[in-house]
């Protein structure tokens, strides 16, 4: 259901740059959303095809990346894929990615 | 114009939400407000927990409860009984409280004013997660009946969250529950998250819950008085 609060506020982003762009139709919307959020593409699909029929975003296609969870290492310094650091091995690493939730760019017309 | 072009928008989706949940969060810390939201699984004691935490706070701070809730009116006619003020917020069906419905909800309160205001948030540990109430912590419940294993299975509001009360405690010896696992299970994902085991039923835990309570609204008196 919080698909769709996420897919209203994609549709006013999509709508509100493409307007002032002087566009017309927006065809697709490359979303990143990092792998720790709770989204089901097809479930925010179904809502947005709802939400933006009659709009300039009417039968937009979304295209959703995951972005991986990544860390920071407290000791070293180095990125690291998991809590305990790769290269040093030290515990624990501060999470700095996979909470992202972006448009990255639309499909224009 | 009509050729298909590309636009590069770089927008986090949910800016505006971050936009009204700071906004909010400025006008608490203006007020003398501290905002804790309570989030969990229906039935995993959040009612029990605001109410316990109000019996043994009341005498220190004037304090109020924001109840959310799909349809009833239930828990706060609870509140209302043990002589707590509450607000009802009624969402009609929908999974999670946002900024517009809290700050209403706070106009609302009275008689104030508060100290310290209790958000009892939708039970659902999905979406509430991705919605930022503007609340100065925000507090994740997981009650021994649920299993050790919710971190990794909801492992956002682990993330998003300021402290985790392990409920029902009064549960452990009859359970498989682990709570190293489970404490190992949120630490992997929020590496300080402080932990509070505690049981509504006998009491257990709940003066070190009531404790970190109290510092935050010191923290904020003492952040106030500096500034
Ligand atoms: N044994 C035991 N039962 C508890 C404890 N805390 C709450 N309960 C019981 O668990 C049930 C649900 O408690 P509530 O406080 O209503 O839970 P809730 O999370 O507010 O529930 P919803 O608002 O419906 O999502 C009630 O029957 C409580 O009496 C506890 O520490 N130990
Ligand atoms: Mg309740
Ligand atoms: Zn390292």
């Amino acid at each position: 259901m919080h698909e769709l609060a996420i897919g209203k506020s994609i549709l006013r982003l999509a709508v509100d740059r493409a307007t002032a762009a002087g566009r017309t139709r927006v065809t697709a919307i490359d979303l990143v959303v990092g792998e720790l959020r709770n989204l089901e593409a097809p479930t925010l699909q179904r809502y947005f095809d709802h939400i933006s029929a009659g709009s300039i975003a009417e039968g937009a296609v979304l295209r959703v990346t995951r972005a991986p969870a990544r860390f920071t290492c407290a000791t070293c310094g180095e990125p690291s894929p998991a809590i305990v650091c790769g290269p040093c091995g030290g515990a624990p690493c501060t999470l700095v990615g996979g909470r992202e939730m972006l448009v990255e760019r639309l499909e224009v017309a | 114009m009509g050729e298909v072009a590309v636009i590069d928008v770089r927008t986090e989706i949910l800016a505006e939400n971050a936009l009204e949940a700071s906004a909010i969060r400025e006008r608490l810390r203006a007020d003398g407000i501290v905002l804790v939201n309570i989030t969990a699984s229906p039935g995993a004691g959040k009612t029990m927990l605001i109410l316990e935490t109000f019996r043994r706070l009341r005498g220190r701070f004037r304090i109020g409860v924001i109840e959310g809730d799909v349809a009833s009116q239930v828990d706060a006619d609870r509140m209302a009984a043990a002589g707590v003020p509450t607000v009802q917020v009624t969402t009609g069906g929908l999974c999670h409280l946002d900024v517009p419905m809290v700050a209403a909800a706070l106009g609302r309160l009275t008689p104030g004013p508060f100290d310290l205001v209790f958000v009892e948030n939708i039970g659902n540990l999905v979406c509430t997660a991705d919605f930022d109430l503007g609340a100065d912590a925000n507090v994740v419940l997981l009650s021994v009946p649920e299993g050790d294993d919710k971190p990794q299975k909801y492992p956002l509001i682990f993330v998003t969250s300021d402290a985790l009360v392990v409920t029902k405690t009064d549960y452990l010896p009859i359970s498989d529950f682990d709570l190293g696992a489970a404490t190992a299970g949120a630490r992997a994902l929020n590496p300080a998250l402080p932990i509070f085991p505690v049981s509504c039923r006998n009491g257990d835990g709940l003066d070190a819950w009531c404790a970190w309570v109290v510092e935050r609204v010191e923290a904020r008196r003492r952040a106030d008085d500096h500034g």
